[in-house]
């Protein structure tokens, strides 16, 4: 299973691409929604796990742009929240991101369920 | 609290906590000269970006120095409305005391108790 990380810290790029990869999923990076989107054209991930705040293009207008592509809508995203942004999680869902994970507040087990129950085995 | 090994991540945190913290010195210093919304934006991510590592290392002082940061910048850039001198220069001594906090993570490991710098920013930045 593939998940594509849409990250631009280098710091949580890591961090998550290595807790990812000890759970035995592979992981591709964007370090924003320009290159996601451009990852995109050829990458068909198993789930998009989409940061928010990022430069360049956000993860709204990511989360906007793949609801417009019928190719690319249908791949289930995870967004990540943190600390006060409840608004942003309600936001992104109305875009439609299926779910989120608490970025600062690591928890695999939650996260892994939550990518099993949007992709199925 | 994050109940995981996090010590493997603790030099890519200090090297990139650092640069966000010069990155946001740079913008206050610019926005100090010319207002700028796309500048206000750069200091925004930059602080959010710097209170969720912070928070995932476990550094909760920094993370809530870093979370006012991010609330002042965020009302600023939602509002578009111009920084105050008496926020830039809070924002500026906030910056000091996390850069010290930073300091002593590279030295002890642990983190400073920043509460009271923090309160200070929140009174004057008007956030809670």
């Amino acid at each position: 299973m593939k998940i594509l990380l849409v990250e631009d810290d280098p710091f949580f790029q890591k961090f998550y691409a290595t807790k990812i990869k000890e759970a035995g999923y592979e992981v591709e990076i964007a370090g924003d929604g320009v290159e996601a989107l451009e990852k995109l054209q050829s990458l068909r991930p198993t789930l998009i796990l989409l940061d928010m705040i990022m430069p360049r293009k956000d993860g709204f207008e990511v989360l906007q742009s793949l609801s417009q592509d019928s190719s690319l809508k249908d791949i289930p995203v995870l967004v990540f929240s943190t600390l006060g942004e409840e608004k942003d999680v309600e936001r992104a869902k109305s875009l439609g991101a299926k779910d989120y994970v608490n970025k600062s507040f690591f928890d695999f087990d939650n996260l892994h369920e939550k990518i099993k129950s949007l992709v199925p085995a | 609290m994050v109940d995981i090994d996090v010590s493997q991540f603790r030099k890519l945190y200090l090297t990139t906590a650092l640069e966000y913290a010069q990155k946001i010195e740079d913008q206050l210093k610019m926005l100090a000269v010319q207002q700028s919304a796309d500048t206000v934006n750069e200091i925004f991510i930059a602080a959010h970006s710097l209170k969720s590592q912070s928070l995932i290392m476990g550094y909760t002082s920094l993370a809530d120095a870093s979370l006012s940061l991010e609330k002042t910048y965020r009302r600023y850039k939602d509002t578009a409305t111009e920084v105050s001198k008496a926020v830039l220069e809070g924002s500026m001594t906030l910056l000091a005391a996390i850069r010290f906090s930073l300091k002593k993570i590279e030295s002890s490991e642990s983190e400073a108790n920043i509460a009271d710098a923090t309160g200070t920013f929140k009174q004057i930045a008007g956030i809670n």
